[in-house]
């Protein structure tokens, strides 16, 4: 029976980068996972709402929950930001009993009330734990060849008490291997450098403090480069951005070019399975992956899986 | 980010146990200053003006009106990197999420933020969608999203409505 979720696709993915969710979905389907769309509102990113008022945003990411709830349906995100928001509150609504009664009397006001039987996963989670290496490994026609730096996003992870309590032992702290896993069994080689999971400086770019993200992202590129990756592997929206232009800004400032393709993770899993380059909106990268693609090695004895 | 002189005389005494007494804010006065927030965050390497440390300071010694008026909380990232590894188990991440929520209670808002909440409350979300978008998206084969989610409206707190950027933004 196909697993379903309900698929929370966030809102810069959908505005900004709709070829991440068709590659996401069109991953779905190949490995026989259903995806049910539910009238969401934003999250409410963890960058706004929840700096200016923490018991609002609660709520408008519970009401969410709520959404999912109704329809006996675990939430699956593609997006960093929204899996935080969305286990932090969910977290809260069924550990914190006094801010859960705060929290359901402002929903009450549009008529919920959030009862905490679901679960909330990242892509990368439902990949890795529900549908399994095997699976995946699978439905690949091609091997990737290419060595792939992974880079989460430190809201997939952080605060691991929250993020995966099942992994924490009191005196550790969790950093997950997921991506890492997967490039293997897509035929890729991972590599690892330094300050892998740290900040990659998104959130200082708008109006706060441009030189520090870009000097944060700077000095990311250069351990990548310097561990020979050929291209970077995200799971979240707003690290790829940051990648992405970021380059073209340190280019401008630095006079430094690194030209690393980024991918978003489900694009990368995309590519293994052989499923079409318009479906993986791979022309629509400015640090285009075209030059890699030669080296995609086919597997013998494996069938196209058909969409 | 300097502090030429502290009047310890202005301090607000009280603010530590205000902060104390709210999620976040719990274990700040178990900070015994090593700094391994400091060394941990990203920020700190490449900036000087944010410092963890002398931020929970600066809070414990009761300066309010320094920190919650000042530019330099909104810096942190939140990236959790130093909340996961203090050895004394204060939520330093989740602290400084108290004190920006202080800071806009008190009228102190970055612009870019103000922006941001408006497209949320306005249209549900922080990065809207319209009816070109969506055709845009049904050209790829994408279901089309709602444009707006009025639900949202009604659950916006009224206490920020009138929270105009500080002009530090």
């Amino acid at each position: 029976m196909a697993l379903r979720y309900a698929f929370f696709p966030g809102c810069v993915i959908p505005a900004k980068y709709p070829h991440f969710e068709s590659a996401t979905r069109a991953i779905a389907k190949v490995l026989d996972m259903e995806l049910v769309d539910l009238p969401f509102s934003c999250c409410p990113p963890t960058s706004n709402m929840k700096l200016v008022h923490y018991d609002s945003w609660l709520a408008l990411a519970a009401r969410n929950l709520c959404v999912a709830e109704e329809q006996e349906l675990d939430i699956l995100t593609t997006c960093t930001g929204c899996v935080s928001t969305l286990k932090e509150a969910n977290y809260i609504m069924r550990q914190k009993p006094n801010r859960r009664r705060k929290i359901n009397r402002i929903l009450e006001k549009a008529g919920r009330h959030y009862e905490g039987t679901i679960e909330v996963f990242h892509l990368l989670d439902v990949l890795y734990d529900h549908i399994g290496l095997e699976a995946i490994e699978e439905k690949c026609i091609y091997d990737l060849n290419m060595k792939v730096a992974s880079h989460y996003g430190c809201h997939l992870f952080r605060p691991s008490y929250i993020m995966y309590p099942e992994f924490l032992s009191p005196s550790h702290s969790y950093v997950p291997t997921s991506i890492d896993e997967i490039t293997e069994v897509l035929g890729g080689e991972p590599v690892k450098y330094m300050r892998r999971f740290l900040c990659c400086g998104y959130p200082l770019g708008a109006n706060v403090d441009e030189d520090a993200s870009y000097e944060i992202l700077r000095e990311k590129l250069y351990y990548i480069k310097a561990a020979h990756a050929e291209l970077i592997a995200v799971a979240c929206a707003s690290c790829f951005e940051q990648f992405e232009l970021g380059q073209v800004m340190i280019k401008k400032k630095y006079k430094e070019t690194y030209k690393l393709p980024t991918l978003y993770i489900s694009q990368l899993i995309g590519l293994a399975m052989g499923i079409d380059n318009e479906t993986l909106g791979l022309k629509e990268h400015i640090h285009k992956i075209k030059k890699l693609l030669p080296r995609l090695q086919e597997r013998t004895g494996r069938m196209r899986a058909t969409l | 980010m300097t502090v030429s002189k502290i009047d310890l005389d202005q301090a607000d005494a009280g603010f530590k146990k205000e902060l104390m007494s709210q999620p976040g804010g719990e274990m700040i006065s178990a900070c015994f200053m090593c700094r391994t927030c400091v060394a941990s965050c990203p920020i700190s390497a490449v900036n000087d003006r944010f410092h963890p440390l002398r931020i929970i300071r600066m809070a414990l010694y009761g300066l309010k009106h320094e920190v919650l008026r000042s530019e330099f909380i909104w810096l942190c990232s939140s990236c959790y990197a130093c909340q996961e590894r203090c050895p004394q188990g204060v939520s330093i991440t989740e602290f400084m999420t108290l004190l920006k929520n202080l800071a806009v209670k008190e009228g102190h808002m970055p612009t870019g933020i103000r922006a941001q909440l408006d497209l949320v409350k306005g249209q549900g979300r922080i990065y809207p969608l319209d009816d070109f978008d969506n055709k845009k998206r049904g050209k790829v084969g994408l279901p089309p999203l709602p444009t707006s989610c009025d639900v949202v409206q009604k659950l916006f707190p009224a206490e920020v409505e009138d929270k105009g950027p500080s002009g530090r933004g």
